[in-house]
């Protein structure tokens, strides 16, 4: 009988326990719900999303990847919206609006819809679809921009902007955080990838189509 | 000994970086030996250069035989300094296919990368030329490319 009394306390705060734990992770993981209704953060594949967890960034280093976190997967961390638009890359003295340094074209800011945003992200943190290994001299061409939009940290109303640039004349991704830049790299090994992407998230875009 | 050209006498720690075909050296020697005649007689090319991160003159790197000019077959963009071995540049199809002068930028250009300076958007790299007598100063200032000069201000990185 005293043997049972023990076992059921014993078995009572294990799930007393597991009950406080569960609700914690409730509290810190409930989305602010910028659109509303559920959440519509995407983070990459759901399965993966679930499996690797975004990088808690604490809010004074949020303006500065961590040095064991790769920037294109910091960068891109609970997306809650995004839009995609054409740009241009020009020179520094070209006056106008900036998308992580690049000229953006008047009128092609359009919506992303979450299935396009959670490809994007997932083709950006693709790590074997990168070339970090050289620094190009090389003139721009056709380039494709994109305006992340991402919940602020735990527990806070603010949000993160990320632009990323893809062009296709040197086959580089720009990538800047609220307005400043934080990364650059190449991405050869994974071109006719994002080619294909923004063929079909612009279909009717002549430029990108001639593109091979 | 002065920068190096590889003629087959140096195999290159950068994957797919090869020796400069025997075809295209003379552009290559052309574009050194110009090169040398600006850090000697063009005050502001070594200013420039001694202002990037690494504070070297374009005189001194241009004298430096660790750093070797390569050939990149398989690339598409005028250039490239390797990221893991600083003192590898190579020189792709394209630059040669347009001509010596563009070789001689793509050289200025690398070598500003050798010295320091940052890729990404960063501009620094692209406007050694300009300090090199290779562009014009309005070109940078009003963002208008001049097509009878190598420099281009819309090339970042």
């Amino acid at each position: 009988m005293k043997a049972y009394k023990h076992a059921g306390f014993i078995l009572g705060l294990v799930v007393l326990i597991l009950m406080i734990v569960a609700g914690c992770r409730l509290v810190s993981s409930s989305s602010a719900g910028i659109t509303g209704g559920e959440s519509n953060r995407v983070t990459g594949a759901a399965s993966d999303a679930a499996k690797l967890p975004s990088p808690r960034i604490p809010p004074t280093t949020r303006e500065a990847p961590p040095p064991t976190v790769s920037p294109r997967w910091w960068a891109t961390a609970d997306v809650v919206s995004a839009t995609v638009m054409r740009v241009e890359g020009v020179a520094q003295a070209t006056p106008g609006p900036r998308l992580a340094g690049y000229l953006i074209r008047p009128g092609t800011e359009q919506p992303l819809s979450p299935e396009h945003t959670r490809e994007l992200v997932e083709l950006v943190r693709f790590d074997s679809g990168f070339d970090d290994s050289i620094v190009k001299r090389c003139r721009p061409a056709e380039s494709v921009g994109f305006r992340l939009l991402r919940e602020g940290p735990s527990g806070t109303r603010s949000s993160t902007t990320t632009e990323l640039v893809l062009c296709f004349g040197c086959e580089k991704l720009s990538i800047a955080v609220n307005g400043t830049d934080i990364h650059a790299t190449y991405f050869d090994p994974s071109r006719n990838a994002f080619l294909s992407f923004v063929t079909r998230i612009l279909p009717e875009d002549e430029e990108l189509r001639k593109l091979r | 000994m002065p920068i190096q050209m590889n003629a087959g006498d140096h195999i290159s720690p950068h994957p797919g970086w090869v020796a400069v075909p025997s075809a295209r050296r003379p552009m290559v020697n052309w574009a050194r030996k110009k090169a040398r005649a600006i850090a000697t007689g063009m005050a502001s090319a070594d200013q420039y250069f001694k202002t990037l991160p690494g504070g070297r003159t374009l005189r001194n790197l241009l004298n430096d035989s660790t750093i070797w000019i390569n050939y990149a077959p398989a690339m598409a963009s005028f250039g490239a300094q390797s990221v893991a071995h600083p003192n590898e540049i190579a020189i792709g199809p394209s630059a040669f296919r347009i001509g010596r002068w563009t070789v001689l930028a793509t050289l200025i250009h690398e070598l500003a990368h050798v010295n320091g300076a940052p890729g990404g958007n960063d501009r620094r790299a692209e406007e050694a030329l300009v300090n090199c007598g290779l562009g014009r100063q309005i070109e940078k200032t009003s963002g208008v490319d001049d097509p009878r000069t190598p420099y281009d201000p819309t090339i970042a990185g």
